[in-house]
């Protein structure tokens, strides 16, 4: 990625950025997070992240999501913040581990992954920063193969900025879209789609349970395509798509099983979660796939 | 439900301090400064009864019941007093008029006071050696009949200053000026003479030759007897 920094870090200047009084040091330590969405085509700034803290953030910049043109050109234009880095699915690799594997805590699930990564992509995986997760019983790694962690570091330290957390956009999607859409979460097989372009991170679940995390690729970006993509995929009682890059918005048809959470163009997502409060069927879509809501919309209508 | 929602992270972060971690802070940074704010007052009120004490203290007390003697000897509601004094603001002031005490106490030429009841002749038996800076020396006696007690008093102005033996209590007296060779006593008189069933009791009143007078502002010398 042409927007990571690639100059070697200068030790003694990082040293200097990093030392600061204790003051500064309590200062980062209690800043708000900013949510940063990382992509190909560079960096949105989402303001700071949903949650409680001691004192209201200092003012919330409208027009959010920024752009800037990679995380180092955000440190140096935000020093003294904290940040937390949510990557889209370009920069990443998934693996869903099978149930029956004997690995016994996550140590032995990365070393796993390692090995499964080097034997696909080669020596260059043996360097590629892991995370495990678990969620109702089944266990994935992501593999970060775009940005190496150090270069993300060292970048945050220099600015004096606190690195929190950097984690895989379909996770935060998949949070969003239980709380948008209920249904998803009780359905007996319901389908998540994150789209990123031509890349759509496609996660099946049963009772909310995680069964299925691919990433596939579209021919091309438009609807039209997502749309013959997902009619080719067996049907499932809930399906969810959010996400952004597609070509064109998104025109829900009656039929099509897929309930869109925003219009899918755009060059980054809309939000990175959903608002309090902001559930159901929000977002242009009337072929919910959740029958109760799409009753609900039309009684509404109705009235 | 959160549990059940995948949330990997490649900085694999220890969890941060959520709403309840806050809130304990607060409640215990709240209990510091309340505990804090307590404290301090409590000890200004420790402070302001402890110089009203003391101020009591020094108003009721006379002086002369603040001396080593009546302190040694005193009851034990003196002796608490004196405590309280100590541990007071003006223990420091209390010490050193204590201090001061002592060093007249123990300036006095106390060999040649012992020295004029050894100097009496046989035959008397002392009863009472009592010698203080203001007062003077008083020797009290019992003798057989009047000449000893005579005889005993042409001892003690017969008694001449040994120089040097003087010397290091006498630097500690204010103007004392004590020559070596002159009489050490003047004033010597036998004051009073009474009959007792024993015989002829006694008393010699004296001074020092150059006997100090009171230094200004100390309180005036014990009158510590030794029996």
């Amino acid at each position: 990625m042409s927007s990571v920094p690639t100059d070697r870090m200068d030790a003694n200047r990082a040293h200097r950025a990093h030392r600061g009084n204790a003051g500064r040091a309590w200062g980062l330590r209690l800043a708000p997070t900013q949510a940063l969405w990382l992509g190909t085509g560079g960096l949105w700034d989402h303001g700071a992240m949903p949650g409680w803290r001691p004192w209201a953030p200092a003012g919330v910049a409208a027009g959010l999501p920024h752009r800037h043109a990679s995380f180092d050109a955000w440190c140096q234009a935000r020093p003294g913040q904290g940040c937390q880095l949510i990557l889209s699915a370009w920069l990443l690799h998934e693996l869903l581990l099978d149930a029956q594997l004997p690995l016994a805590d996550d140590s032995a699930r990365l070393a796993y992954a390692r090995r499964l990564l080097q034997h696909y992509h080669g020596e260059a995986a043996a360097q590629w920063p892991l995370a495990a997760w678990q969620a109702g019983g089944r266990h994935g790694v992501s593999a970060l193969h775009a940005i190496t962690l150090p270069a993300l570091q060292a970048s945050a330290r220099q600015a004096g900025v606190a690195l929190r957390g950097v984690r895989p956009w379909w996770s935060l999607a998949l949070a969003m879209a239980w709380q948008r859409v209920p249904a998803l979460a009780r359905a007996g097989s319901g389908r998540l789609l994150v789209v990123d372009g031509t890349l759509v991170t496609q996660v099946e679940l049963a009772q909310g349970r995680v069964q299925q995390l691919l990433q596939r690729r579209l021919a091309d970006a438009r609807p039209a395509s997502l749309l013959a993509w997902h009619a080719a995929l067996p049907p499932v009682d809930c399906g969810v798509a959010l996400g952004h890059g597609l070509d064109a918005p998104w025109r829900p048809a009656a039929g099509d099983g897929l309930h869109a959470l925003g219009t899918l163009d755009g060059p980054a997502p809309d939000a990175l979660w959903a608002a309090s409060g902001q559930t159901a069927t929000g977002h242009g879509s009337t072929a919910a796939a959740d029958p109760a809501a799409a009753a609900a919309a039309e009684s509404k209508r109705a009235a | 439900m959160s549990r059940d929602l995948p949330q990997p992270d490649f900085l694999r972060p220890v969890p941060r301090p959520g709403r309840l971690g806050w809130a304990w802070c607060g409640t215990g940074l709240l209990v510091l400064l309340v505990s804090v704010v307590d404290g301090h007052a409590a000890w200004h009120d420790r402070q302001d009864r402890q110089q009203a004490l003391a101020l009591g203290a020094r108003v009721a007390l006379p002086p002369a019941t603040a001396t080593v003697a009546a302190a040694t000897s005193a009851t034990s509601a003196n002796a608490a007093t004196a405590a309280r004094l100590a541990s007071g603001r003006s223990a420091a002031q209390a010490r050193q008029a204590e201090a001061l005490r002592w060093q007249q106490q123990l300036a006095l030429p106390w060999p040649a006071v012992w020295a004029a009841s050894e100097a009496a002749p046989a035959g008397i038996q002392w009863l009472l050696l009592d010698h203080a800076s203001a007062a003077g020396l008083r020797l009290t006696g019992l003798a057989a009949d009047a000449a000893p007690a005579q005889a005993a008093a042409e001892a003690l102005r017969a008694q001449l200053q040994a120089g040097a033996q003087l010397q290091a209590g006498a630097q500690l007296l204010a103007g004392a000026q004590l020559q070596a060779g002159a009489p050490l006593w003047q004033g010597v008189m036998l004051s009073a003479v009474e009959r007792v069933p024993e015989g002829q009791r006694f008393e010699l009143v004296a001074r020092l030759a150059a006997a100090p007078s009171s230094p200004a502002g100390a309180p005036p010398a014990p009158t510590g007897a030794a029996r």
